[in-house]
């Protein structure tokens, strides 16, 4: 089953896994130091990126759920921070706005996941109907007042962390940023890493693999998916709220197109692996900006004939490649 | 009761279009449980195929009848090349016709620019019909959607390939045990899909500004369509169109347009939840 090899348990020793990481995680704090403020705002943006695609991944390379509407909840998070800063004025309401980050989407996932997946709608109809749930969102983003329109939303004061009278860090610029997401990304790749390995995550794989015979097993097939669901878009939902700070809140991070960025960025970095969406959000964001203003339109035809390729060809993405190299490296 | 009347002209209209292009998605759907995503850039494409063929050509039919044609080339080639290496695996189709959509997409903007372009209208005066004036053009497409529309049902159940066709769908091993050329019977339903879809784009084109991106919006609501009508039904596509179509258009009258899409788009949702299999299916 190639499915089950996407995932398959990498051979590697956890000690060179915690010391790659712990490497990558001392080069992003002192990155600053060595690359300035504006190169840091820009990785900081694809980081959330990075962000935004693991959770994608968490979702369709280890629960098989193809989620064309998880810009969506990218957005709701980003809106509903943007929302509480500009109608709460008042001391502290960055609390309740980080707090609505991630209570918005998860509340909304679960109303839309409960509909669906006890609707028993699942495969290339759900992809589709989440699809419709992004149109839907961005359309009502544009159409209605209080969130910008198309302009999309401005004018709120910065997210401010801190205890409100005694200490307070506006996240502003481009440092306060930087580290405030490479902490939290940080975070959320653990907390993902130890779902996956959990009991909860090799069920998920089961009904993935085989729904029927995980159902014949007593399990609650609908309500397992939806919880997958829920807490995937909830990290969305807070990538989302990472972004205020460095990007814009338009309808564009609503809408269709941004799922499938993270679709191409998973695909890329290599699915089922996690670390590869944050590999592929970086790949491909550097690549594209650096190469972008040269090739232009070439650059988005190129990325979709190499996204056929992999689709056809089967491919592991960057994740994948790395993985199958370091399995010959310790010789079979 | 004049902007009745417009509204109910106006539905029709977009329900006839809708109902052709996703009778494109439905067969194929019905057929090998495949969607093109890219079915939406086959319906771009069939409008700018009469772009390009007004500039050489002078009628403005000629493009109508080149887009189909043009467009299930082009169907036939991709359904050769890609599709047919994923039949087992729709989710994967729907990842490689992801990436074609983008190529189509952008190909079409890197080629003839981003702005906007329009096609000459064939006929511009207007009837005075239901106690309003309408634009004769568009009288004139409903007409001939109507007409395609019949002339694909009666492929579809009176000619040696129809028969195969349905065939195929309600049993591909038995059909290809008898002696039916199962791997011919795909080609040609992507072929008539991919040139249903071209010929809505291009009957479209005098009304609609023409973008690369035109194709998304249409993609969605077929597809919809598809769903609320159920799959592999001639009159479920038909009645599906009409629900989203027609309720879209009417909702627009009363409330602003934005927000009727956006409340149609909700309905449908809830339909899928309670009614998977089609608001039409026993």
């Amino acid at each position: 089953m190639p499915e089950t090899m996407l995932t398959g348990n990498s051979r590697r020793s956890p000690r060179t896994t915690l010391a790659v990481s712990g490497l990558v995680f001392a080069a992003l704090c002192v990155f600053p130091l060595a690359a300035g403020e504006y190169q840091s705002g820009l990785l900081a943006r694809y980081l959330v990126f990075g962000l935004f695609a693991m959770s994608f991944d968490l979702l369709w390379g280890y629960a098989g759920i193809m989620n064309f509407g998880h810009a969506a909840f990218f957005g709701l998070g980003a809106y509903s921070v943007g929302l509480v800063l500009k109608h709460f004025p008042f001391v502290g309401a960055s609390l309740l706005a980080a707090i609505s980050s991630a209570v918005v989407p998860l509340a909304f996932a679960l109303i839309f996941g409960y509909f669906l997946f006890y609707g028993r709608v699942a495969g290339v109809y759900f992809a589709i109907v989440s699809m419709a749930l992004s149109l839907m969102m961005q359309t009502l983003a544009i159409a209605l007042d209080f969130t910008g329109g198309l302009n999309g939303l401005r004018g709120f004061p910065p997210l401010t962390l801190g205890i409100p009278g005694t200490f307070a860090l506006p996240i502003t610029g481009d440092l306060a940023p930087y580290y405030l997401t490479v902490v939290v990304c940080a975070l959320l790749l653990l907390l993902s890493l130890k779902i996956v390995n959990s009991s909860f995550g090799r069920t998920i794989e089961a009904i993935r693999d085989n729904p029927d015979r995980t159902e014949s097993l007593g399990y609650d097939i609908a309500g397992i998916q939806l919880t997958i669901f829920t807490i995937s878009c909830t990290m969305a939902g807070i990538a989302g709220a990472l972004y205020v700070p460095i990007g814009h809140i338009s309808p564009e991070i609503l809408g269709l197109l941004f799922s499938t960025n993270a679709l191409v960025w998973v695909s890329i970095g290599g699915r089922g692996t996690l670390v590869g969406g944050f590999v592929g959000a970086l790949v491909v964001s550097y690549l594209q900006y650096f190469l972008g203003a040269w090739l232009q339109n070439l650059w988005y035809i190129i990325i979709g004939v190499f996204f056929i390729l992999v689709v056809l060809f089967r491919g592991g993405g960057i994740m994948g490649f790395l993985r199958n190299r370091t399995r010959e490296g310790v010789g079979r | 009761m004049e902007q009745l009347a417009v509204a109910i002209l106006n539905g029709l209209t977009l329900t006839m279009i809708l109902s052709l292009i996703a009778l494109g998605l439905a067969v194929i759907f019905g057929l090998r449980g495949v969607i093109n995503l890219a079915h939406g850039e086959f319906f771009m494409l069939g409008a700018y195929a009469v772009v390009i063929s007004d500039q050489f050509l002078p009628k403005y039919w000629a493009g109508l009848l080149l887009a189909p044609l043009l467009i299930g080339a082009v169907g036939w080639v991709v359904e050769r090349l890609v599709i047919r290496h994923l039949y087992a695996k729709p989710l994967d189709t729907l990842l490689a016709t992801l990436g074609l959509s983008i190529v189509i997409r952008e190909g079409v903007r890197m080629t003839g620019g981003a702005g906007y372009k329009y096609t000459s209208v064939p006929f511009t005066g207007n009837l005075h019909l239901l106690g309003v004036d309408y634009p004769v053009y568009r009288l004139f497409l409903i007409a001939i959607t109507a007409a395609a529309f019949l002339l694909v049902l009666y492929f579809f159940l009176f000619t040696k390939y129809g028969v195969q066709i349905r065939a195929s769908i309600a049993n591909r091993e038995i059909a290809g045990a008898l002696g039916i050329n199962t791997s011919r019977v795909d080609q040609i339903v992507f072929i008539i899909g991919s040139a249903l879809a071209g010929f809505a784009g291009a009957i479209m084109s005098p009304i609609i500004p023409l973008s690369p991106n035109m194709g998304v919006d249409f993609f969605a609501k077929s597809f919809l369509v598809v769903i609320v009508g159920g799959v592999g039904s001639f009159s479920g596509a038909l009645a599906g169109a009409g629900l989203i179509g027609g309720g879209e258009s009417i909702l627009s009258s009363v409330i602003r347009p934005i927000i009727a899409q956006a409340f149609i788009l909700l309905l449908a949702i809830v339909v899928i939840r309670f009614r998977p299999y089609g608001l039409f299916r026993k």
